[in-house]
């Protein structure tokens, strides 16, 4: 017997009187209302719909009792973390310590909770009693009613009834639902009030994703694929551009730089499709694009290092560190202020619809360019091939005297080919592809952890310089600032120590085979099998 | 783990009552919280309206073969459950001298539910050797 508390609901006729319901279940069973509550709850998740992919959206309640946050699952219902708020909560970190909290913060990280909906909610609330007058289970009746905004007009939703047992009493909660099929013949809620809701005002969860999701067929010309990959890229960007503007959370700018980096590598890697002036026009525009927003990212992220740059500091010298938080905070603001410029001025707006229109505007039968109707998957094959060939070439160049530089170039050959994986991903199998993209990403953390490190040990000695002349921070703060870029220096070599065994595993043999016999072009395949040995090493 | 402890040797001054209404203060604060009533005379099963019986009395709650979770009865109020008195816990002193052993599968069965409940209350009775 398991003696978890169950719970039902069932959708009311849109034409139910309250009342009639009421009655006809007090005349059914020992029943009283307990009260009637006027709530107003709002629906949160962050942009990328983080919650929802968990199986959750958060629910953000407010009555008589004051402010509530708690998740509620979408299919079962049930709620968990309840957790009672005095400030607005836009981040994990912002809850206080709590088993919500705990739940939240590896799922949201570093994003925002986002209003979707918000809602008025009348609640009915009755009981079942028995004959000592003891709660054995729980009614309830719910309306609900969507509050209009900017997105949507206000709209009723049917009322809900729903049956809640109490611990030990099973028996009373399938006789109440028996009476309730009975009396009052109702549908049982298969959806759920909240995916009800959105689906009244056509919100679709899971809308945005900074995945590329194309679906590409073997055949189809290389010049109508790098179209639709920069179509969906620019996509992307749009889709975060009013997020950076209202700086709701850095991933935002975070998503937008991807997309350009990926929209440069696309550009790169695949030549001899576009026209050269637009090919052109495109690589100057993407550079334009990184460089005002690189900036406001790297503040972003010694931000989002702060903590951790505080907890590595003995604890009584922690909270000397504090200047540098404000002098990061003054230098973002003044960063992101260029960036709306920027993001509002005409050369932004006329680019994007330049490119825009270039790219939407119709192939011509044939082209002159000599790569334009070549097959993708030949281009995808050559293109990765060649990559694969070049990240291991350059790994195992790399020894234990090879300049910081040399991990960097290694970093650049991954993020190309990792992007060229992502890119014509559905080409291959996913079986195939998936945990060499897997294996690939591991190698990359590391390498990026390494070069991070190295960039972070330049930028705080320079904050540092700046910060003596630009603001009174005292000796103490300085002193803080040295330990950390030893604590850095330290965790850099210790990194640069694992590189080794990380690039082994990368390169394994087992690797190689799956690279060669995915990717490796058919033809090269035939001519050069006695190549083989240079990257197969048994 | 905190342990606070209502503690008098006199009866009647309030040991349970003041159990009882931190249980509530707690569960209200949403924490999920249980009552387990382990005093024979089962004066917090009454407060809650709840019977004071356990199929199979003391002996069910201490082997372990039931799990403890299917003892609880939900009270009125959201959060706050009960494992009710039975008559039999007034041997429970006997029954855990005679069976030291019990007293770890006790342990097990708490450990079960710590896992789901925030908050314990235990309401005991004082034994004096």
């Amino acid at each position: 017997m398991n003696s978890a508390v169950r719970r039902m609901s069932f959708v009311l006729p849109v034409d139910t009187r309250m009342s009639d319901i009421k009655n006809k279940l007090t005349s059914c069973m020992h029943c009283e209302e307990l009260h009637i509550h006027v709530l107003q709850r709002t629906y949160f998740d962050s942009f990328d719909w983080r919650i929802y992919c968990a199986g959750g959206v958060i629910e953000e309640e407010s009555g008589n009792d004051g402010f509530t946050l708690r998740w509620r699952e979408f299919v079962s219902n049930e709620i968990y973390g309840n957790t009672s708020i005095n400030n607005t909560v836009r981040f994990a970190w912002d809850l206080p310590d709590c088993a919500l909290r705990e739940r939240l913060e590896p799922i949201l990280e570093m994003r925002a909770l986002l209003p979707l909906l918000r809602m008025n909610c009348k609640v009915h609330g009755l009981i079942v009693l028995n004959k000592d007058k003891k709660t054995v289970a729980r009614l309830g009746i719910e309306e609900n009613r969507i509050l209009g905004s900017t997105k949507f007009k206000p709209r009723k939703l049917p009322a809900i009834l729903y049956v809640e047992s109490v611990k030990g009493y099973d028996t009373v909660f399938k006789e109440v639902l028996q009476v309730i099929n009975q009396q009052l013949a109702l549908k049982v809620d298969d959806q759920g009030m909240v995916q009800r809701a959105m689906a009244a005002v056509e919100l679709q969860p899971g809308a945005y994703s900074s995945n590329l999701n194309l679906k590409l067929s073997a055949e189809t010309p290389i010049a109508v694929v790098i179209r639709n990959i920069l179509l969906r890229l620019f996509e992307i960007m749009k889709a975060n551009e009013w997020g950076i503007r209202a700086d709701l959370d850095s991933e935002f700018l975070h998503e937008f730089r991807v997309a350009v980096r990926r929209s440069r590598s696309a550009l790169g890697q695949i030549r001899g499709v576009l026209p050269h002036s637009i090919w052109d026009q495109f690589s100057r525009k993407f550079a334009w694009l990184g460089e005002i927003t690189g900036p406001t990212r790297d503040l972003d992220v010694y931000l989002l290092n702060f903590g951790a740059y505080k907890n590595s500091l003995p604890l009584p010298v922690r909270d000397d560190l504090d200047p540098l938080y404000y002098f990061l905070g003054k230098h973002r603001k003044i960063e992101h202020k260029k960036i709306i410029t920027y993001l509002e001025s005409a050369r932004y707006r006329k680019m994007i619809a330049a490119s825009l229109a270039y790219l939407k505007a119709p192939l011509s039968a044939r082209s002159i360019f000599p790569n334009a109707n070549r097959p993708v998957l030949d281009v995808a094959n050559q293109r990765i091939w060649r990559m694969v060939r070049r990240v291991i070439r350059e790994g195992e160049t790399i020894n234990a005297s090879s300049p910081p530089e040399d991990l960097h170039e290694l970093r650049k050959s991954c993020k190309k080919l990792r992007y060229l994986m992502e890119f014509f991903q559905s080409l291959y199998p996913s079986d195939g592809i998936k945990p060499l993209i897997k294996s690939l990403k591991l190698l990359q953390n590391q390498l990026g952890e390494y070069q991070d490190l190295h960039v972070q040990l330049a930028a705080l000695a320079t904050f540092s310089n700046q910060m003596k002349s630009e603001s009174g921070a005292t000796d103490r703060t300085f002193v803080a600032i040295d330990i950390i870029l030893q604590t850095l220096e330290q965790r850099q070599s210790q990194v640069r120590k694992m590189f080794k065994a990380r690039f082994a595993t990368f390169a394994e043999n087992k690797n190689r085979i799956a690279f060669s016999k995915l990717f490796k072009p058919k033809i090269q395949k035939e001519a050069h099998a006695h190549e083989d040995h240079c990257l197969l090493q048994h | 783990m905190k342990i606070i402890a209502c503690y008098n040797i006199k009866g009647g001054v309030g040991k349970t009552a003041t159990a009882v209404n931190l249980a509530y203060l707690a569960s209200h604060e949403g924490a999920r919280t249980l009552v387990m009533d382990l005093d024979p005379q089962g004066a917090a099963s009454f407060y809650f309206r709840v019977k004071p019986k356990i199929k199979g009395g003391l002996k069910t709650l201490m082997d372990g073969k039931q799990s403890l979770d299917e003892l609880i009865k939900g009270t009125d109020y959201a959060n706050l459950d009960l494992i009710p008195a039975d008559f039999s816990f007034r041997n429970m002193d006997l029954f855990l001298e005679k069976a030291k052993n019990q007293r770890g599968n006790y342990e097990n069965c708490s450990r079960i539910l710590m896992s789901t409940m925030t908050l314990h209350f235990w309401i005991v009775r004082p034994v004096f050797h």
